[in-house]
């Protein structure tokens, strides 16, 4: 008795015309691929170090090198290949932090949403209390005190932002108990853990696709963001923030340095809030997503 | 005497879809005339188009003279000095048609401000004069509150005072009854025609209910789909109402008092 | 509407309650750390001896509940412990560059706020307006603050060059300090140089925090003032005969504002989040800046207090924007 009440608008995925949808989803699909193969279709290696071939402009640029498409870095690293590791190393951050994020998020918001009571009560004090702490200050204390490294990362986004997750989830339990067919349901003396996994859960999966895209694009930030302060994944690891950080120092010089990688993630954070949206506006354009 | 409002020709579309078709008709002054017919025949449009309220996306053709002016040629910013001034509307649901964020005072006040060059303390006495004449008994303290204190029938009565404010010459009463209790109602429409003889004002009174307009009204025009099928005397209402449509109105009617009822 | 004493006592009692969870927190994330946290600091090839006195010092070696309850008491009486690094009291090292902060937030909420309002009320009012921002709109909401900052630096610090790309002042001005803040101070110290150095200075850095904010106010005020202009009272305002600029900018918008106050209060704590990272891209000397060094370096202590000082402010400001929100809004029940 599985009653489906939002669906997509159009019968299928392939209905689903908006222009948002299909840019966020063509770039993103190029990202996870890059991520997905990079190791395999980088030309070089990205630690690779050259002090020879430092500092090179890109190759269509006077001066620079066709071996190495977009230059170099001050060390003689090959940037297109550091940036393609570098998706592999967000899309590994996003896809683990947002599933880590999520399967979190989704069990306490049905709890605090479908049970009620002293554990929504008890529940939402708690959220409340982490949300007074900014993410990205707890985010950094938290680094500070586990260390660096691409699985703290991971743990630290899921850390800070489950609450969100969490938030919004309950709010979609609540508006789907009270529907008519879930009353029905209990009427009919299904167990509650029929009703949630059979009648809640698919009615809330498309708000939490919703959330689990725009909790990848908030992922991909926040890795940029912890390893350009120096608190992200060890300096052996290729990532964004990285490369952006050694790119500022060289702004006035090679600009490219920076540009690259800052155009790479702004590109596809937009990209995957893009896709987010997109499947947001088809599903129920009055979603409250944004905390 | 000349007449206060003729409307000639008078016809609304919204997207090739014309919801008032070709209507005419008069209004005299200090007479109240009743626009009688069911939801969406029209009323509404009509009351609204003379004062120029209608959604942007209407289309609006033909004459609304009024005091010799074609409101329909004037410019907005003419317009804005005829409404609130010579023209004042008030609404079905009493609470909605008032700002939440803003205390009655100001709401009365403003209007008397705006258009009769009151200063505060002059406007504000003149406003608690208003409340008292439509019978609201400690003026004061309702002047301090805000309109969802309120219950509706004091919000009507607060909302017939903005109306009568500057003393207009026309007030159009858009189904001031509908969203209003029996008993509320009938106190509503004693205070419009107690407020019409003191005032002299004409109403543009627009209702579904035949009874309540064959109460209020001098005359009584029938609307349907958006056309006018014919204008009665009320007093003659069963008599000279010869459209079928009205006689089906007639008919349907719970309780027409008959004989006994004081028009 | 006057706020009931009841009511403000209320708040203040919530307020005291998630300072004191948040406390818990701050305390916690210092005592979870895997292996010892005073040999986390010290580092290697420090005496048995020293250890331990810092051991005690930090009462590591007392029942947790001791510990939590000193440090509490600490907090009361503003104490922070003392800074592993610096070696000074924690507390005045945090206020002596709290105004930086608090300035930049400042000037970044005044900016975000008035841009945020008059494009949300220009959307609601023009199509076309309208039709331009929703596209770019995503664009603000969906890049975080540190992007936007780093954008702005190469635009218009080293592209451009318009605006100078680090510090709070051009070197070598110098305005005494009175309040901490520098385009106070120098107003007040009548120094016109400063002023225009000053403002020049915190000009990228808040713009880089407003986008997001802006944005946001921008979306909520359009789809409110959307829905307010739809009543039955705006046509009530307008069958008074008012204007349209009246209508829109006095009655309508104040009724619309209530959401984006709401809004608002959530979004603050995001904000001081993405401050400290762009305090850390512009060399802003504020707290932000000094979380980093601190963390850098290990000092737990001053780490601690600069989590509690910023879980302090977002607490404080929700509570004045929650009494904020009652004056706006007359329906508000004071239970």
């Amino acid at each position: 008795m599985i009653v489906m009440e939002k669906t997509l608008k159009g019968s299928s995925l392939n209905s689903l015309r908006s222009k948002k949808i299909l840019v966020g989803l063509v770039i993103v699909t190029v990202f996870v691929f890059t991520g997905l193969t990079a190791p395999y279709i980088a030309p070089h290696d990205p630690n690779k170090q050259s002090l020879r071939d430092a500092n090179l402009p890109p190759a269509w640029v006077e001066g620079g090198n066709p071996s190495y498409l977009m230059g170099t870095d001050s060390l003689g690293r090959d940037i297109f290949s550091r940036l393609l590791h570098g998706a592999s190393v967000a899309l590994y951050v996003a896809a683990t932090a947002t599933f880590l994020t999520g399967v979190v998020g989704t069990i306490l918001g049905i709890a605090a949403g479908y049970i009620r009571g002293k554990i929504d009560e008890l529940l939402m004090r708690v959220v409340d209390i982490w949300m007074s702490f900014p993410p990205v200050i707890l985010a950094i204390a938290l680094i500070s005190l586990l260390g660096t490294g691409i699985n703290n990362v991971i743990l630290a986004i899921a850390v800070v932002d489950w609450t969100r997750f969490t938030r919004v989830v309950r709010s979609e339990v609540l508006a789907v108990r009270e529907k008519d067919f879930v009353a029905s349901a209990r009427a009919a003396g299904f167990s509650t853990n029929y009703i949630i996994w059979r009648e809640i859960f698919p009615n809330i999966l498309p708000t939490i696709i919703v959330l689990a895209t725009l909790e990848m694009g908030i992922a991909v930030s926040v890795e940029v963001l912890l390893s350009f302060v120096g608190l992200g994944v060890k300096p052996t690891t290729p990532s964004w923030g990285t490369m952006i950080s050694d790119g500022l120092s060289y702004l006035r010089t090679s600009p490219t340095m920076l540009m690259f990688p800052l155009l790479t993630t702004m590109v596809v954070v937009l990209s995957l809030n893009l896709l987010g949206d997109g499947i947001r506006e088809k599903i129920d354009p009055k979603l409250e997503v944004f905390r | 005497m000349a007449k206060l409002l003729k409307v000639q020709d008078l016809t609304i579309s919204f997207q090739q879809n014309e919801v008032v078709k070709n209507v005419s008709f008069e209004v005299e002054r200090g007479e109240i005339l009743g626009l009688v017919g069911q939801s969406g025949a029209g009323k509404s449009m009509t009351g609204r188009a003379i004062i120029r309220l209608l959604p942007s996306s209407a289309h609006v053709s033909g004459r609304i003279i009024f005091k010799e002016h074609d409101l329909l040629t004037l410019k907005e910013k003419e317009m804005r000095k005829i409404r609130g001034k010579e023209i004042t509307m008030i609404q079905q649901d009493p609470v909605a048609s008032l700002n939440p964020a803003f205390k009655v005072r100001d709401q009365i006040t403003d209007i008397m401000k705006l258009h009769l060059k009151l200063d505060n303390k002059e406007a504000v006495n003149r406003a608690k004069n208003l409340l008292n004449e439509v019978g609201i008994p400690n003026p004061e303290k309702v002047l301090l509150k805000y309109p969802h204190q309120l219950s509706g029938g004091l919000c009507q009565r607060v909302a017939i005072a903005i109306a009568f404010a500057c003393n207009p010459s026309l007030v159009i009463a858009d189904e001031p009854t509908t969203a209003l209790d029996v008993i509320t109602q009938g106190m509503v429409v004693n205070l419009m025609k107690k407020m019409q003889q003191q005032f002299n004002t004409s109403i543009i009174f627009i209702t579904h209910n035949l009874a309540l307009a064959a109460n209020i009204c001098s005359r009584i025009a029938v609307m349907n789909d958006g056309q006018l099928l014919e204008t009665i005397t009320s007093k003659n209402i069963l008599t000279e109402s010869s459209h079928p449509y009205t006689r089906i109105l007639l008919s349907s009617l719970p309780t027409l008092r008959r004989g006994s009822e004081n028009t | 509407m006057p706020v009931t004493t009841y009511y403000l006592l209320k708040r203040v009692a919530q307020m005291a309650v998630a300072l004191l969870g948040a406390s818990f927190i701050s305390f916690t994330l210092f005592r979870i750390l895997p292996g010892d946290p005073v040999s986390l600091m010290v580092g290697p090839g420090v005496t048995e001896q020293y250890i331990a006195e810092l051991r005690a010092y930090y009462r590591l070696d007392q029942p947790l509940v001791l510990q939590y309850f000193y440090w509490l008491i600490d907090l009361l009486t503003l104490n922070l412990g003392k800074s592993f690094r610096y070696g000074v009291d924690v507390a005045p090292l945090i206020l002596e560059r709290l105004p930086a902060t608090l300035e930049l937030v400042f000037v970044t909420l005044v900016i975000g706020v008035l841009l945020g309002i008059s494009t949300g009320v220009a959307a609601a009012v023009k199509r076309r307006i309208d039709s331009i921002l929703q596209s770019i709109s995503l664009a603000g909401l969906a890049i975080p603050h540190f992007l936007w900052a780093l954008i702005l630096v190469v635009l218009f610090a080293a592209i451009l060059r318009v605006f100078p790309a680090s510090g709070r002042i051009d070197l070598g001005l110098e305005i005494p300090r009175v309040t901490g803040f520098y385009l106070v101070d120098s107003i007040l110290a009548g120094n016109a140089e400063a002023f225009i150095s000053s403002l020049q200075h915190i000009l990228l850095p808040s713009i880089s925090l407003a986008i997001g904010m802006m944005t946001l106010i921008q979306r909520t005020l359009r789809s409110s003032m959307i829905d307010v202009l739809n009543e039955d009272y705006i046509i009530t305002d307008r069958m008074k005969g008012h204007s349209e600029t009246y209508i829109v900018f006095v009655r309508a918008l104040k009724n619309a504002l209530m959401p984006v106050i709401t809004i608002t209060g959530v979004q603050f704590a995001f904000l001081m989040g993405g401050s400290t990272v762009v305090e850390k891209i512009f060399g802003w000397p504020g707290i932000g800046n000094l979380l980093f060094t601190a963390v850098q370096y290990r000092d737990y202590t001053l780490v601690q207090g600069i989590l509690m000082v910023y879980a302090l402010i977002v607490i404080v400001t929700n509570f004045i924007v929650d009494i904020l929100y009652t004056y706006i809004n007359p329906k508000v029940e004071f239970k």
